[in-house]
């Protein structure tokens, strides 16, 4: 599955009715500490399925272990219990298979926009026509025109993003994993790259896992909210959502269903046990 | 008032320094004209530009000065170039493998504070009292230096840019050639700076040893003459020049890692 590098799109790839795309199976975390010997237990017994194409969203307060999940499913962390399983076979280590985005850009300043757009298909060995073709074509959607030559410490913070952005689905990983990449732009950047986010995953089918602790983030973005409860975190709360798309972020700020939406979450997020 | 992260700018800068130069001089020309130090112990700046234009016409022990900055200069940087290709390459290695860094660890601490001086004879004996024992004690107090700091900045690459590497699927050389060399370059391009600014030091001590030429050796000896002024004039030599050396790599460092800082 190509993505962006061929133009067979990934929805394409994909059958409805199929197995899940990721499966925690179980999962825990616990970080080791020097003072005690028994550690921090970040995640305890995490069990989700996730559909192919869906585009979820884990909520929760920081510290819940939200970006543990997200690290065991990159395959950065080794849980010390249960398992992940992509397309029915178990994570064992990083891959281009699952693309990530991070909550800083993480770009390489060593190289021009274009560059760090084509990292990965660079490292792959892809034929160089294939690539700049692709970068094209996510340089036009992520409106990067006229900057492919910049330095990435040239450009403003959203801008940035979109170039991780737009290096994370060059290659169409068929599974992208977000640790709140937005988290740290202004309110209305924040909601244009929603919005851009939702525009390209429309186009490709990539099943997103998406970690916020921003409840209307959350909202605009997800087809699944999975509320995560307070340190171990464990799954508190599962809501599909009931808003058609497109959305249109001006008509859900006064859409009954969407406050109605909003106020559970926040309430169950402000209990302290997130009883559910 | 100085608030911090702002600087004067470029032009500024140097307008203050030069008037801050240019004090300093006149302060040291008119103590020498109020007679407050004797010129053994203080010689006035415009005697020692005297001796330098002696110097320039008549060489000093029959070696012309700018031989002596040269002899200094090109021993220098022989042992620069050896130290920074045996050290970088030892101290990224020790930087990527915990294994071979646990195993040199030791040496290299207790060599790297050792005062070289105290290895003339050691030089002496092995090398002898030519060229190569003087350039043997500048690579060593500079090679450490380049070795420790290379290791250092390999260790401390972002977790994220690794995690960025692996994620796009790196292999294990892509990751170090494409993601922990160009991260770790600005700090090993400050390890060097420092590594030569620390070599320089050592150019005296390397010129005790049986010279008949270079800035350091023509210190030494003329100071067993009593003549201030020549020490003087060559301690003045070798700050320029190591002062020079160091600009040079900063613009070397500025057109090979434009990045550094800006992240």
């Amino acid at each position: 599955m190509d993505g962006f590098l061929d133009d067979g799109s990934l929805a394409q790839a994909r059958r409805p009715g199929q197995d899940p795309a990721i499966s925690f199976d179980g999962v825990s975390h616990r970080y080791p500490d020097r003072r005690d010997g028994r550690g921090t237990e970040a995640i305890a017994d995490f069990t989700a399925d996730i559909a192919p194409g869906a585009l979820v969203c884990l909520l929760g307060p920081s510290g819940c272990g939200k970006s543990t999940l997200l690290n065991v499913l990159s395959g950065f962390e080794k849980p010390s219990g249960g398992r992940v399983l992509v397309d029915g076979l178990p994570v064992l280590g990083p891959g281009p298979d699952r693309g990530v985005v991070f909550q800083e850009p993480n770009l390489l300043p060593w190289r021009t926009v274009l560059g760090n757009i084509t990292l990965g298909p660079d490292l792959a060995g892809r034929p160089r026509e294939q690539t700049l073709r692709a970068a094209r074509r996510l340089i036009g959607l992520t409106g990067l025109t006229g900057f492919e030559r910049h330095a990435p410490y040239e450009l403003s913070g959203g801008m940035r993003q979109r170039v991780a952005l737009a290096r994370a689905w060059i290659s169409g990983p068929p599974i992208l994993a977000m640790d709140e990449p937005f988290g740290a732009l202004d309110a209305q950047t924040r909601i244009s790259m929603q919005e851009l986010l939702v525009d390209i995953w429309g186009g490709t089918g990539s099943t997103i896992l998406f970690v916020t602790h921003d409840v209307d983030e959350a909202l605009f973005l997800a087809d699944r909210i999975m509320i995560l409860g307070p340190r171990p975190g464990r799954l508190a709360k599962d809501i599909s959502s009931p808003l058609p798309r497109p959305r249109i972020y001006e008509n859900l700020v006064v859409d009954p269903v969407y406050a109605g939406l909003k106020r559970d979450i926040l309430l169950s997020l402000r209990q302290p046990d997130y009883s559910i | 008032m100085m608030r911090p992260g702002q600087g004067l700018g470029p032009a500024r800068t140097a307008a203050i320094g030069l008037v801050s130069v240019a004090a300093f001089l006149l302060a040291w020309h008119l103590c020498g004209r109020l007679g407050l130090f004797s010129p053994l112990i203080l010689p006035p700046p415009e005697e020692i530009w005297i001796s330098a234009l002696e110097l320039l016409e008549g060489g000093y022990h029959n070696v012309p000065l700018w031989r002596h900055v040269l002899v200094s200069l090109a021993r220098a940087l022989a042992a620069f170039v050896l130290a920074v290709a045996a050290g970088l390459p030892l101290g990224l290695a020790m930087g990527l493998f915990p294994v071979l860094s646990s195993a040199l660890e030791p040496f290299v601490q207790f060599l790297r504070p050792l005062p070289k001086i105290a290895l003339i004879p050691l030089a002496i004996l092995w090398l002898g009292i030519g060229e190569v024992s003087k350039i043997f004690l500048i690579f060593l107090s500079t090679l450490f230096t380049v070795v420790v700091g290379s290791a250092a900045s390999v260790r401390g690459v972002d977790l994220s840019k690794i995690r960025l590497g692996q994620a796009l699927g790196a292999s294990s050389l892509q990751l170090v050639l494409h993601f922990v060399l160009p991260s770790a370059l600005p700090g090993i391009f400050t390890s060097v700076r420092l590594a030569i600014g620390v070599g320089w030091t050592t150019l005296i001590a390397a010129e005790m040893v049986a010279a008949q030429s270079g800035m350091g050796w023509m210190v030494m000896n003329a100071s067993s003459y009593m003549r201030t002024d020549l020490v003087m004039l060559g301690i003045i030599l070798l700050g320029l020049a190591g002062y020079l050396l160091d600009l040079a790599l900063v613009r070397v460092e500025r057109l090979a890692v434009p990045w550094a800082g800006k992240e």
